[in-house]
């Protein structure tokens, strides 16, 4: 599977991460964290990022999970996608994560990926309440879908 | 194609970690694996899926396998239901 990383300010990658691997120890090896400190310089996290990236990248290129569009973590993770080797998924949720667990073995590109993250992410978001009371009426059907 | 009902006997019922076992396992075969509750049915192969089911402890669940290696699959699903996951209750 192509590699990810976790990128965040604050101790957020790494938690996360480390919770998804609770879940799923089989994430061990392809996932990695790289949490910022808060005061931390953006040059210094640019060249921390590069070193990351080139250690992790085993030719198909890297997927960059982070926390917000438009914090840090993602605006030092921007320039690196002019190398085509990197995409990135912004607002990281622990479903991404475990999506991942579904995606193992399967043939696809760095975008084809990153796509199906995000949507994955997006899909989980709900509102409890209004997901069960639509699923006992039987107006949502079957997740079918390999999600 | 293969069908079998079986309960959910651990504590937890079918969260996170054991989700991940069932993913695991099913993905060992190429038959298609689907799990339900009276509710919904989903893909034994997808997390999120199962989680969707939310099935705590004595909630039965359907399990359907269909292709060349459903009687193994079948088998090893069933066999993880019955192991509570590898949990101690």
């Amino acid at each position: 599977m192509i590699p990810v990383l976790v990128l965040s300010h604050g101790n957020l990658a790494e938690e996360i991460f480390m919770a998804a691997r609770t879940i799923d120890p089989h994430l061990e090896g392809t996932v990695e964290a790289l949490s910022l400190p808060w005061d931390v310089d953006s040059d210094v996290a640019a060249g921390q990022l590069r070193t990351r990236l080139k250690e992790m990248n085993r030719g198909d290129g890297v997927l960059i999970l982070t926390d917000m569009f438009g914090g840090t973590a993602t605006n030092v993770a921007l320039p690196f996608l002019e190398s085509e080797e990197v995409e990135v998924v912004t607002g990281v949720n622990l479903p991404m994560m475990l999506k991942l667990t579904s995606l193992r073995g399967r043939e696809q590109t760095l975008h084809e990926m990153a796509v199906r993250l995000m949507e994955a992410g997006q899909k989980s978001i709900r509102v409890a309440s209004e997901y069960l009371r639509a699923r006992r009426n039987g107006t949502r059907h079957s997740g079918g879908s390999r999600e | 194609m293969r069908k079998a009902t079986i309960p959910v006997t651990n504590k937890l019922g079918l969260h996170a970690r054991a989700a991940a076992k069932v993913v695991h396992t099913a993905n060992q075969f190429d038959s298609d694996i689907m799990i339900g509750t009276d509710d919904e049915e989903v893909n034994a192969k997808s997390i999120l899926g199962l989680l969707t089911l939310a099935a705590t402890r004595g909630t039965s669940v359907t399990v359907r396998t269909d292709g060349d290696d459903e009687d193994d699959a079948m088998e090893a699903i069933v066999r993880l239901f019955e192991n509570r996951f590898g949990e101690d209750e």
